[in-house]
């Protein structure tokens, strides 16, 4: 759960580890978009081989990245089957009441696939080389233009922040909760899936006010540090870019080419 | 005559769900760069001094409440400025930590200053190596222990430069190991900085260290004075709703086996200093 919760960063010293959080959070969105320029095998085959280019600058185990991928596999079998069995057009292989399986839907099942894995696998590689909170300042960095139009975009970093901060926190309470209860004897192995729901409601309400009494306390120890909503502050944790970002932009612009000249076959 | 750092003027506070006020017209001068300790049993009204010397509260507006803190006559805009100068160590080390790792969070009270990101790393540096953390300074405030998490936020505040430091029950959730490991880095802040450090606690043997101290009861400063002064009596104590120091104990003990302790003995180094002499002259 806490590594659910906390991301999966792995620490390590790669190139993508180094690179700037702004670029490689940016990098990852181009990607995802650029996901749709692909129309055929060819397109196909070159996300499919940029995605692994990628993973393997990470310098990180091809076991760790099934790790990640595994939670999402149900999902994946879900969207592929339906493909296969609602798409129609091409050769028919097989028919039975509304349930055609035809050559589109094959072709179409597996596109999906490709498109669904490399997402998958290039926000694992996000999330495996940047700890939580660069994530976030990187959004936050990102965001700074909004002010122009009055977006608060610091005190949304410091929510974003704080939240990061507390999640350990509120795991560390959830824990202890859970085992005053069980040393009075409640369970919240036992049970069906509905029973064990119902296991965690008695938990949930401690939690919540504790959570409350920590957020009032936070908020004595911000105004006790001089914390004031709106006032200049600095940043002492900044981002830099480098040169060596500018790379992506490079990657990324091949990767584009090779998509927009590779759709007309 | 000292100078005095903070002065407080018929403060009454009454929470809204009370009818009776839990400060009475308190009075109370600490006396600039002093360790002054502020002692009381539970409910004595310690806690919600804090809140007040901190503007985290505001006396009761029918009241005739003065507080002047630094020079500077405290108002509802002119609190950030008093604090500017000001830290406060909270009771519960975990609910204060706003950063996500030691080095982020001394450098929140410093990025609220706006102070420039360089002299913020410096200043880090400098206070780390004076609470001996440096070594945990990209941790992650889960990862230390309770002793380690308010060394932290005491070098937090330390960072800001600040004159007075308010350390509210900072102790009270520590083992006796950390305890002790506060009360050692209190002892060189007050060595190296020129601070007035107040301490509110129930524990008296805090308390001994400390330069003045001021009993709370009901809401009222019942007695300030050095600790002999404040500490001679034990039943006083005892009716105040406050544990004796150990050496008192012993001493309380040792009278009702005929060896006349003096009262003015607070901690364990004089008693043994007087034992040393008992034995020399029998």
């Amino acid at each position: 759960m806490d590594r659910f919760l906390l991301g999966q960063y792995i620490y390590g010293n790669s190139y993508v580890h180094r690179l700037d959080p702004r670029a490689k959070l940016l990098g990852t969105f181009a990607f995802i978009i650029l996901i749709f320029l692909a129309n055929n095998f060819w397109t196909y085959g070159v996300i499919v081989l940029f995605t692994l280019f990628a993973a393997y600058m990470t310098k990180i185990s091809a076991k760790i990245y099934w790790q990640g991928l595994r939670p999402m596999l149900w999902l994946m079998i879900f969207t592929v089957t339906l493909q296969i069995l609602f798409t129609s057009g091409g050769d028919i292989y097989l028919k039975w009441g509304i349930i055609t399986i035809s050559q589109y839907g094959i072709i179409n099942s597996i596109f999906i696939l490709v498109r669904l894995s490399t997402i998958i696998f290039m926000s694992t590689i996000l999330t495996i080389t940047t700890p939580p909170m660069l994530i976030a300042d990187a959004f936050a960095s990102l965001l700074k233009p909004l002010k122009k139009v009055k977006f608060p975009v610091d005190q949304f970093s410091m929510i974003c922040s704080i939240a990061l901060r507390f999640v350990p926190t509120l795991m560390e309470t959830a824990t202890k909760i859970m085992n005053a209860q069980r040393a009075r004897g409640a369970s919240f192995n036992d049970g069906n899936i509905i029973k064990r729901i119902k296991s965690i409601i008695p938990m949930l309400i401690p939690l919540l006010i504790n959570s409350m009494k920590i957020a009032i306390d936070l908020a004595e120890s911000m105004t006790a540090r001089n914390y004031q909503l709106g006032e200049p502050r600095t940043q002492f944790r900044r981002l830099r870019w480098h040169k060596t970002d500018l790379y992506v932009l490079y990657y990324f612009a091949i990767l584009t080419l090779l998509l927009i000249v590779l759709r007309r076959f | 005559m000292s100078e005095n750092i903070i002065e407080v003027r018929n403060l009454t506070y009454t929470y809204s769900q009370n009818n009776q006020p839990t400060l009475k017209n308190l009075n109370l001068d600490i006396i600039k760069e002093s360790w002054t300790s502020i002692l009381g049993h539970n409910g004595s009204g310690k806690s919600t001094l804090v809140r007040l010397l901190t503007g985290l509260k505001e006396p009761d507006s029918n009241s005739q409440a003065q507080i002047k803190i630094n020079g500077i006559a405290a108002s509802e805009e002119k609190w950030f400025d008093i604090r500017n100068d000001l830290g406060i160590v909270f009771q519960n080390p975990d609910n204060q930590f706003v950063g996500a790792t030691v080095e982020d969070d001394i450098a929140f009270g410093l990025e609220n200053r706006n102070i420039d990101p360089d002299e913020i790393e410096k200043r880090i540096k400098e206070v780390l190596d004076f609470v001996n953390m440096s070594e945990f300074r990209k941790m992650e405030p889960s990862k230390l222990s309770g002793g380690q998490k308010q060394r932290v936020a005491i070098a937090g505040i330390l960072a800001i430069r600040p004159k007075v430091i308010i350390l509210d029950e900072a102790t009270s959730m520590l083992d006796p190991q950390g305890r002790n490991q506060i009360h050692q880095v209190i002892q060189e802040i007050k060595a190296k900085y020129q601070v007035t450090v107040i301490s509110v606690t129930h524990d008296i043997e805090e308390a001994t260290k400390a330069d003045d101290i001021c009993v709370l009861s009901d809401g009222q400063l019942v007695k300030q004075g050095t600790p002999k002064e404040v500490l001679i009596d034990e039943n006083w104590l005892t009716e105040m709703g406050l544990m004796l120091p150990f050496a008192k104990q012993l001493a309380v003990e040792l009278r009702q086996h005929a060896i006349d302790v003096p009262r003015d003995i607070l901690d364990e180094s004089e008693l043994v200093e007087y034992f040393w002499k008992l034995n020399s002259k029998m």
